[in-house]
């Protein structure tokens, strides 16, 4: 795994292995959204923090480990009541978030998929990726 | 692979059909994450499928759309447009809206305050 070159100094994450499943990523994305709602952050934070962390996990199940069940999805992340750090890992090949094409370009408006990283940009603080490109980090502030 | 859901189990979403006049009207109320999108898609497929002059997907109730539930309502535009059915959405609430703008499928969508809005020609 490569996730760990986005953990920062004095970052103390939990950890949860998942099986790759739309299932099995309920868990955590209910533990995540339950601890930043007892520290109070406002609604739209919680709704960004969902969006991103839906497109994440999307991303690692669905294109990072290819639908695979044998494969697994890690998720880190370490809340506290100013910032909540999420990072999701898959157990593929990483992708370059760089060539992912505009989902906004007139060629592309009516294809369903490719929003996800625009979303995540728009609604996030921050948004990283590991260098292999196959764990995203994503902070949201309780502002 | 996670098994898909059946369009009667959409988890935490819920949608109350009825029609008026020419229109079929689809209330959409909770989420559309990525648990509940593949069960909302094959239910907008059938309804588009019995070829309504008016398709109105009524978004006031909805509080949450992922990207997966974004491309379920442009899968059914493209579908509700090759079948000649006007499909347009109405009443999102403004955190719903500001991801149709973000994504600019405010451009793409005929979107209308509300349904009796949507009603009109």
């Amino acid at each position: 795994m490569t996730a760990q070159d986005l953990f920062g100094d004095g970052e103390q994450f939990t950890t949860m292995v998942i099986e790759n499943s739309y299932a099995a990523a309920k868990e955590p994305e209910r533990v995540i959204l339950e601890r930043v709602r007892q520290y109070g952050y406002s609604e739209d934070a919680v709704f960004a923090l969902r969006l991103g962390m839906e497109e994440a996990m999307t991303n690692a199940i669905k294109h990072g480990n290819k639908c695979d069940p044998a494969r697994k999805v890690r998720v880190h992340f370490d809340i506290t009541p100013q910032r909540a750090i999420v990072v999701v890992a898959d157990e593929g090949p990483g992708f370059c978030p760089d060539e992912v094409p505009d989902c906004t370009a007139e060629t592309r408006i009516s294809r369903p998929d490719g929003r996800g990283i625009m979303l995540m940009n728009a609604y996030l603080d921050e948004v990283a990726y590991s260098k292999s490109g196959n764990a995203v980090r994503m902070v949201k502030r309780n502002t | 692979m996670t098994p898909a859901p059946t369009p009667d189990d959409l988890g935490p979403l819920a949608v109350k059909a009825r029609n008026q006049g020419d229109a079929r009207i689809l209330e959409l109320s909770g989420e559309i994450s990525m648990h509940a999108a593949h069960g909302l898609e094959q239910r907008l497929a059938d309804e588009i499928a019995a070829a309504p002059k008016r398709l109105i997907l009524d978004l006031s109730g909805l509080r949450f759309v992922s990207t997966i539930g974004l491309g379920t309502l442009v899968t059914a535009n493209l579908k509700a447009k090759k079948q000649r059915i006007d499909l347009r959405l109405c009443g999102a609430r403004d955190a719903v809206a500001n991801v149709l703008a973000i994504t600019r499928l405010d451009e793409l969508f005929r979107l209308c305050p509300d349904v009796n809005r949507a009603l009109e020609d």
